[in-house]
């Protein structure tokens, strides 16, 4: 993707050459140390950085579920990065998971889940579906009417294909990059619901316990990173008001934020999917929490934990159900290679880049090989059946993998869609966790059961 | 005059054309540069496996210490040392001397040479190299002497003899690495093999066969599992150095410096090379470079660099190491010299530039790494270990605690006075000794209390 970002990428180069020069010298790490003068500031209360906020979920109403014994279930979903690779695959695991009915209901597994932890590329896709689906519940002409993903999906391809709206263009190019109002177009795109309602905000999806309105829509967090400490930034009332936020930057223009709810879910989700380079970070200012006017700048979560695997898990431990479900969407391009050709090691301009998915990179293989033992160990402390799903775009079509990037072909779009629905239609994992739902398997075989080793 | 502003107008059109060859040609040439090093060539393993799914540590394969508890249970100690150049090794050091003289819980108990698994990251592992060849140095002289131990060891003293006799432990890498033009020209590991994994009497310094010694072998196991982490460039997996590993990655030979030597048994290769590929840190070093000639269609190369790109804890192969050992009592003991950044505001409300993304990129998994682990994380462990144990004590001993700990040492491979160095030496040893967990694991050990540590609340 990075390749095609011509201008942007030469001027990198150019100051790269230019540091090199002199690191010769000096040697580079000391220069780059100079050069990064971006300046931190402490704040007032200094365990901010140490220990980040993270969502509290019992600040808030929540959805609540049970299955055929009456026990509550708590379902969260994970999703994973990877520009419209990522939007598009998850939202056709998504329409998959409509596929499963709950016996004795209108339900289906999509709309039983409690918790959605995005990062990046997969916020657009739960900003699809809960635009759609608050839109849909607000119609009361709908009553009579099931709420579908994929015919909203279908409509959305047919008409303007908001889903693939072409940012590419937009922000491929260096001298654009701040001339472009990136949360305005999700607004206008991906996140619109029609003429009649406003975009959602914070307030929409977090709506406390003390408020009179009702909760119809899971708790959807928003993954992004913090950049001078590189932790993981959650887009929680709770946690803004935690980094004493007070204001926010919207296309360079300072708004003013008295009430967290205030903020428009755009802002998160274009935080969350700010790679660095390609896109500014977005800016939340607050005018207390330092002794000066200080600012949170925000990239990418794919630059800290690129699964929103943390926050699920997190928000699933602090959930206080009987079951509990864990499906993560992961549509990652992980390196399939560890040798290389070369005896002579990487050249620094490839050590840099390379440093910026580090993290992501690893995350990837330590989910799969090491910690999803831990996860299940970890939820069954608290809970009496775990369900774990691991849906990973990599099981699909090892070969044709389609790019991390912005703008799509139709067919890849298609393509993304019928693998997202094949892989959960066809999960092992989750149809037996519908089968436990709906209590229809035979006693014996105790599904998902924490004592069973 | 005439002639200087004709001198003056060519200036300005060489400039002018300078400027347009830079600005049309420059993008296409470094593009094409960028690209050769986007695709610094990798190249397919016959076992495609290997890299989405890398291949776990199997301390089981290897013959281990056996430790017990006061009710003769099976008793696994696992400590994880984090990088951080020399304020890591020293830190560590000072932990090490505090295990060993525990003054909290029984006074002068020693948990040190309880310790069953050692899992080190970059400069971290200075630290256990320093620590098992003085060690082995040690039980190597007893047995030649015949004496039946009546010294004990004392790490703590041979750290404290050290620093006024020898240069060993604060040789001045940062000299000759901070360099760009020297990185290459020198030996990195056999620098560590005359520092830090000196060892005395001409004796070898460790290989990873003195470390790792088969079941089948007639050779008993006298020092802990220690296993250094470092990172694989190409797709960023853990690269943990265990002899079943490295024939998992069918490794039959390594470079020092530019020097190919050939590995017929993955046994001999040095610790020294291990220690230095944990702490190659991108840019600064090059990267270790191991080789197999049946690995790929053709001969290729695993690159190492620091193990801090990855798991700056060693956390995860300590956990793995725990979780394949069936001890009823599992205790994990971190020890943390991360410098973590203490600022998550900005002072510009300008989003950063490239420079400073490039530079913090470098970082950013380490410092997402420690605020994960020590916040979120250290519940997950202890839930993760309980799922087969019955006891597990989980110590986490941090530099960042230090509250008088005001002036930071940056990460360096020199530090610049003995004070310095007394100075980490002493915070860690008190930062061990004052340690609340590793009192009530004490406690536990001696039989004085037997409820801590339970798993089961109920």
């Amino acid at each position: 993707m990075f390749l095609r970002f011509s201008r942007l990428i030469s001027i990198l180069i150019i100051s790269f050459l230019l540091i090199s020069c002199g690191a010769v010298k000096q040697g580079v790490q000391n220069k780059l140390e100079k050069l990064n003068k971006y300046p931190g500031v402490y704040a007032k209360q200094n365990y901010i950085a140490s220990s980040p906020p993270y969502i509290l979920i019992n600040k808030y109403k929540l959805l609540h579920f049970v299955d055929s014994n009456n026990k509550s279930v708590a379902i969260a979903v994970a999703i994973s990065g990877g520009g419209y690779r990522a939007s598009h695959f998850a939202l056709g695991v998504m329409s998959g998971l409509e596929y499963f009915k709950i016996k004795n209901t209108h339900d289906n597994l999509l709309n039983r889940v409690n918790y959605f932890s995005s990062v990046s590329g997969g916020g657009f896709a739960v900003g699809f579906y809960l635009s759609q689906y608050s839109k849909y519940l607000s119609d009361s002409k709908n009553i009579n009417k099931e709420f579908s993903l994929s015919n909203a999906i279908n409509s959305d391809i047919k008409s303007n294909n908001s889903l693939n709206m072409d940012l590419q263009s937009k922000f491929a190019n260096f001298k654009n990059i701040d001339k472009t109002n990136f949360p305005l177009l999700l607004q206008q795109g991906i996140l619109s619901r029609g003429d009649k309602l406003p975009p959602l905000n914070l307030g929409d999806i977090f709506i406390p316990k003390s408020s009179k309105t009702d909760v119809t829509l899971p708790l959807w967090v928003a993954n992004s990173s913090v950049f001078q400490n590189s932790s993981i930034f959650s887009f929680a009332p709770n946690v803004l008001s935690e980094y004493q936020i007070d204001g926010y930057y919207w296309h360079n223009k300072y708004q003013k934020l008295k009430n967290a709810n205030n903020l428009p879910m755009a802002f998160a989700v274009a935080a969350s999917a700010s790679y660095p380079f390609v896109f500014p970070s977005m800016t939340l200012a607050s005018s207390t929490a330092c002794n000066e006017e200080c600012y949170l700048q925000l990239f990418d979560g794919g630059l800290t934990d690129n699964l929103g695997i943390f926050t699920a898990l997190n928000v699933l431990n602090q959930d206080n159900s009987d079951t509990k479900i864990l499906i993560i969407i992961d549509s990652a391009q992980v390196k399939d290679q560890v040798y290389s050709k070369d005896k002579k090691g990487p050249g620094w301009v490839r050590l840099l880049w390379n440093s910026l998915n580090a993290s992501p990179d690893h995350m990837h293989i330590e989910v799969q090989s090491f910690m999803k033992k831990g996860f299940k160990e970890f939820l069954c402390a608290k809970a009496s059946n775990v369900f774990l799903s691991y849906i990973s775009l990599k099981d699909y079509d090892k070969v044709s993998i389609v790019p991390t990037n912005l703008h799509l072909d139709l067919d890849q779009q298609q393509y993304l869609l019928r693998a997202g629905k094949y892989l959960s239609k066809n999960s092992k994992e989750i149809i037996e966790m519908t089968k436990f739902l709906n209590g229809s398997y035979s006693g014996d075989n105790d599904l998902g059961s924490c004592k069973t080793k | 005059m005439k002639k200087l502003l004709k001198v003056l107008a060519w200036l300005v059109f060489i400039l002018v054309i300078l400027f347009l060859i830079v600005y049309f040609l420059a993008p296409k040439i470094l593009e094409k540069t960028f690209k050769k090093a986007e695709n610094y060539p990798h190249i397919e393993a016959h076992d495609k496996m290997i890299s989405g799914t890398p291949p776990l540590v199997d301390v089981s394969k290897y013959k281990l210490l056996h430790f017990v508890d006061s009710n003769n249970e099976p008793v696994a100690i696992a400590i994880a040392v984090s990088g951080g150049g020399y304020r890591a090794s020293f830190y560590t050091m000072g932990v090490l001397s505090g295990l060993e003289n525990m003054n909290n819980g029984v006074a002068g108990y020693n948990l040190l040479n309880k310790v069953k698994y050692i899992s080190s990251v970059s400069g971290g592992g200075f630290a256990i190299g320093y620590y098992l060849s003085k060690y082995s140095d040690y039980l190597h002289n007893n047995i030649k002497s015949g004496l039946s131990k009546k010294k004990p060891f004392s790490f703590g003293s041979v750290v404290e003899s050290d620093i006024f006799t020898s240069d060993g432990l604060n040789a001045n890498l940062q000299k000759e690495f901070g360099n760009l033009s020297k990185k290459g020209k020198f030996k990195y590991q056999l620098v560590l093999k005359d520092t830090f994994l000196r060892r005395s009497g001409g004796l070898p310094s460790l290989s990873v066969g003195d470390i790792f010694i088969s079941k089948t072998s007639s050779r008993k196991a006298e020092l802990p599992i220690w296993i250094a982490n470092s990172s694989i460039f190409q797709n960023f997996a853990i690269f943990p150095f265990t002899p079943n590993i490295l024939k998992r990655y069918k490794i039959d030979g390594y470079f020092v410096g530019d020097q190919y030597i050939e590995l017929d048994n993955v046994n001999n290769l040095p610790m020294s090379f291990a220690v230095a590929a944990s702490s190659s840190t991108p840019v600064i070093f090059p990267s270790m470079t191991l080789t197999s000639s049946s690995a790929c269609a053709q001969e290729c190369y695993l690159q190492l660099f620091d193990g801090a790109w990855t798991d700056n804890l060693g956390v995860i192969n300590a956990l793995s190491a725990l979780m394949k050992d069936k001890a009823k009592t599992k205790v994990l003991i971190l020890i943390d010299a991360f410098n973590q950044k203490n600022y998550a505001y900005s002072k510009n409300k300008k989003s950063p530039n490239f420079l400073s993304v490039a530079a913090n990129g470098s970082e950013a998994t380490s410092n997402f790494w420690h605020t994960q682990v020590s916040q979120f994380m250290s519940g997950p462990f202890k839930t993760y270990l309980c799922s087969n144990s019955k006891n597990v004590f989980l110590s986490a001993m941090r530099l960042n605690d230090n509250k008088k700990y005001v002036s930071k040492i940056g990460t360096n491979l020199h530090l610049d006075s003995i004070k310095r160095q007394k100075f980490l030496l002493s915070l860690g040893e008190n930062d061990a000794k004052n340690n609340k967990e590793l009192k009530d694991l004490v406690q536990f050990l001696v039989g004085k209390n037997k409820k801590l540590g339970l798993c089961s609340k109920k």
